[in-house]
């Protein structure tokens, strides 16, 4: 590169986790939006912009242009226009690692896993289960990018809304551990070492568990040829709206606990999550891990792993009336006044909701997903 | 007397909770074929939608399949719209997407999309050939569905339900973007497979139709009227009277330099293929061109370069406003100075934004409203919806209006800023004979302002009166540059 040239990376990892060392008289910055390379481009053509994290390497800013630099950059790509962060290569590389395999990637592969295995176990259409795990989440998280976590619960019935705050309690509580085990392997570095040791060993266990999920019955049963309406979709998936309120919640409260910036978090769980469901609704969880990076995907087998055997005592209390039929089914739908209104106070009052409500303002213009 | 072949009797139907359609009663009998014409919004297309039971079926529409008939016994439809899907079953491309080489791969090839709907309606593989042939559209099996223009889209609607021959055949608005002969080839492919035993039921407000058609209807007030062919002539057409507004009168601030466009031998080609071939093209300031040329012969690759949509731009010697591309500008910079209306825009706009919104984008050069356009902005997008009519849908979304309304408020966008150069590719395409008419007069009326036109239509009836120059493409080169009237300035 050129004497006083500025290298531009569009994540932190290389240069935090890999500690890669840049020549001193070269500018580093970082402009790391905030979705895949294809939506980015899409924006930017209709005149809009996806959120996006800037950062400057404070150890390759020689002439104190790199910030200049970062927010020229950001605002050719339209980033502005939906919502710029000042960050850092570690920030962004820690709540990267964070959300892709806790919440986005992680938790929605052993949700669909548990929900299909249920389904088949307590006798629901194999091909009516597929259907609903592969296009539920993507259904389910469109509600999520529009309204946030209550905009999603909004979509439930009283009495489902109940049902789904209470479970998504327990799994909360159930989950916090290893949500945190995970926040403490990333900012250790803990993780990228055990990570680039399977590189280094020609991607052994990155490719056993890949070839894994390729095996899964989810995997191998295709989608049957029914009709599911899109509120069907919330009502006998209620389940999965559990695990992605407890799954957005629990990272966002992770990450901010080990001092991400809010914004940061949100964007890194919540923001994302929408994104990952396009993918596993196109062709599954294999789909899913093929497109995302393999350093997601490392952290998402991970995550997978340890987190089934902690859900085998709540799944066995599960039913299909979480998964696979209509919660409401047979139920009168009253509720207490009381407890709703507690519920609806704790959903809206959690930090994610009022951060999330200030970004998604940025947003003005969401786009709805396209699916015919 | 023989079974009615469609029996409608008391129908009603909403569109967007508003009734469409109020006891309407149609009755079609073997061997007549239906031309449905009128204005735009009347409910032609919701009929023909129930008439093929799409969405919902109803039990007052009685369609009797001939049992002897060796036809497929089904109503097919093909819609006034395109949507096709990626490999992967999605339908989620972006504006400008079909320029990038690297994306053209993510569609089925045309001959692949052929193959499954043969597969899946029984149908011999070697009839369609001829169909093919007969549109001009063989050349074209190996290309993906993003690479085809909108007016090649259209044909290949069309040459899925001609090699199909159902017993009835819905067409609405079958003539969209095609260019003159293959109107003419259509309507004689049309007479044909109605020779055959398949029925017709034709939208359309055109002109030129296939000899086959025997009666003539409208739908008006919710109901179905018949007509004779005298009464469908253009003497109900009336000038509006409603003054154009007075800042589109204005004169349009011109460039620093009095040359809009200067290519000088510009290629574009994908690997072996190319798209166009040593272009050399100037349109100076206020100059008013019309671009002609057959489906596919480079029409909305070349005007993508203009509106800054083209990669291969960079690689051209090719100058906008003065400036030789990729000399630093923006792309936003060239849009703003571009009124831009074409199928692709409209097909990749957003539709989830209200009319409103839709037209105040316009000074932006965005698919939906980002910002507080603020008092002035507002107020001109208010009296462009007077005078287009639209009061009554200003806060409806796009995506709940009929097509006809939708293309109106796409071109109220096109012209709010009174931009210096128009762009205008088959604007009519949807509207009624009325709304065309107007809308040419308008663009007269803009013209004498100095803007510059780049006009695209394949129908001479439809071209406004103002053009005085026509350059005519074929396969990607240019045939001819001719003046057609003399400037009077």
């Amino acid at each position: 590169m050129k004497q006083g040239a500025t290298l531009l990376y569009s994540h932190g990892f290389n240069i935090v986790e890999e500690g890669m060392q840049i020549r001193k008289d070269i500018t580093v910055i970082m402009v790391a939006p905030k979705c895949p390379g294809s939506e980015v481009r899409a924006e930017y053509v209709r005149g809009f912009g996806v959120p996006t994290l800037i950062a400057v390497h404070p150890e390759n800013d020689p002439e104190g242009k790199g910030l200049a630099q970062a927010k020229a950059y950001c605002v050719g790509t339209g980033g502005h226009r939906a919502g710029v962060l000042k960050s850092s290569f570690v920030a962004e590389v820690k709540s990267d690692l964070m959300g892709e395999q806790t919440i986005l990637c992680g938790l929605l592969q052993t949700g669909s896993i548990l929900s299909f295995d249920k389904m088949i176990e307590k006798g629901i259409d194999a091909g009516y289960a597929s259907k609903l795990v592969q296009y539920g989440v993507e259904v389910i998280t469109e509600a999520l990018k529009h309204g946030g976590v209550s905009g999603m619960m909004d979509r439930l019935s009283n009495v489902a809304k109940v049902k789904a705050f209470e479970i998504s309690e327990e799994l909360k509580d159930i989950m916090r551990p290893l949500f945190q085990k995970h926040q403490d392997d990333i900012m250790s570095g803990e993780f990228s070492r055990t990570m680039m040791e399977d590189w280094a060993a020609g991607d052994k266990n990155l490719l056993a568990w890949r070839a894994a999920t390729g095996e899964t019955a989810f995997e191998k049963t295709p989608a049957g040829d029914v009709k599911i309406g899109e509120q069907e979709y919330f009502d006998n998936y209620t389940l999965m709206v559990a695990f992605v309120r407890a799954g957005v919640e629990l990272a966002f409260e992770t990450m901010v606990q080990a001092g991400i910036k809010p914004e940061s978090a949100y964007y890194e769980s919540l923001h994302e999550t929408p994104l990952i469901a396009n993918t596993i609704a196109r062709k599954k969880l294999f789909e899913m891990n093929r497109v995302i990076s393999d350093t997601a995907e490392y952290g998402c087998y991970l995550f997978d792993y340890a987190c089934k055997p902690l859900l085998a005592d709540f799944m066995t209390k599960v039913d299909t009336d979480l998964v696979g039929k209509n919660f409401n089914e047979g139920k009168d739908g009253s509720v207490d006044n009381r407890t709703l209104i507690a519920i609806n106070e704790a959903l809206r009052s959690h930090e994610v909701e009022i951060v999330g409500a200030r970004l998604r303002k940025a947003m003005t213009a969401m786009k709805s997903i396209k699916t015919a | 007397m023989s079974q009615p072949v469609v029996h409608i009797t008391n129908l009603n139907l909403k569109y967007r909770h508003k009734p469409v359609l109020m006891d309407l009663n149609w009755t079609i009998n073997r061997n007549e074929n239906w031309l449905l014409c009128g204005t735009s919004g009347s409910g032609k297309t919701s009929l023909a939608k129930a008439m093929a039971g799409i969405g919902h079926s109803y039990s007052n529409i009685e369609i009797n399949f001939n049992p002897q008939s060796s036809l497929p016994a089904m109503a097919y439809y093909v819609a006034n719209w395109f949507q096709f899907k990626d490999l992967e079953g999605q339908s989620n491309f972006y504006y400008q997407q079909r320029y990038n080489k690297q994306s053209t791969e993510t569609t089925a090839t045309v001959k692949a999309e052929l193959e499954s709907f043969g597969k899946k309606h029984s149908l011999s593989i070697h009839e369609v050939d001829r169909v093919l042939a007969a549109l001009g559209f063989s050349e074209l099996k190996g290309s993906t569905l993003i690479q085809l223009s909108s007016g090649e889209h259209k044909k290949l609607q069309l040459v899925k339900a001609l090699w199909l021959k159902p017993q009835l055949l819905i067409l609405d608005l079958p003539y969209n973007g095609l260019d003159v002969l293959s109107r003419k080839n259509l309507n004689a492919l049309l007479e044909e497979i109605s020779e055959a035993g398949t029925q017709l039921i034709l939208i359309s407000n055109e002109a030129e139709l296939p000899g086959c058609i025997n009666r003539i209807a409208t739908i008006e007030e919710g109901k179905l009227v018949e007509i004779s062919a005298e009464e469908r002539t253009w003497n109900d057409i009336e000038a509006s009277d409603k003054p154009v507004p007075t800042f589109l009168s204005e004169s349009v601030v011109n460039a620093s330099s009095a040359e809009i466009i200067r290519m000088i031998n510009v290629n574009i080609s994908y690997g072996e293929k190319q798209v166009l071939k040593n272009i050399n093209w100037e349109v100076k300031a206020g100059e008013k061109w019309v671009l002609h040329g057959h489906n596919g012969s480079g029409k909305s690759t070349l005007l993508s370069l203009i509106c800054g949509d083209h990669p291969q731009a960079y690689a051209n010697d090719f100058h906008l406003f003065g400036n030789k591309r990729g000399s630093g500008e923006s792309i936003w910079e060239i849009k703003e100075r571009i009124g831009l209306i074409s199928p692709e825009l409209h097909w990749y706009f957003d539709p989830s934004a209200t009319v409103w919104q839709s037209i105040v984008s316009g000074f932006y050069d965005s698919s939906g409203l980002f910002c507080d356009p603020g008092y002035s902005k507002k107020a001109k997008t208010d009296e462009l919806i007077h005078y287009f009519g639209l009061d009554e849908y200003k806060n409806t979304l796009m995506n709940e209006l009929p097509l006809g309304k939708q293309r109106l408020a796409l071109l109220a966008r096109t012209i709010v800023k009174n931009p210096e150069l128009l762009i205008l590719d088959e604007p009519c395409q949807g509207l009624d004979q009325q709304q065309t008419l107007h809308f040419n007069k308008l663009v007269d009326e803009l013209c004498k302002n100095g803007t510059t036109l780049i006009y695209v239509g394949h129908f001479e009836s439809q071209i406004p009166g103002c053009i005085e120059k026509r350059i005519l493409l074929e396969n990607g080169e240019v045939k001819s540059v001719e003046t057609l009237l003399e400037s009077v300035l």
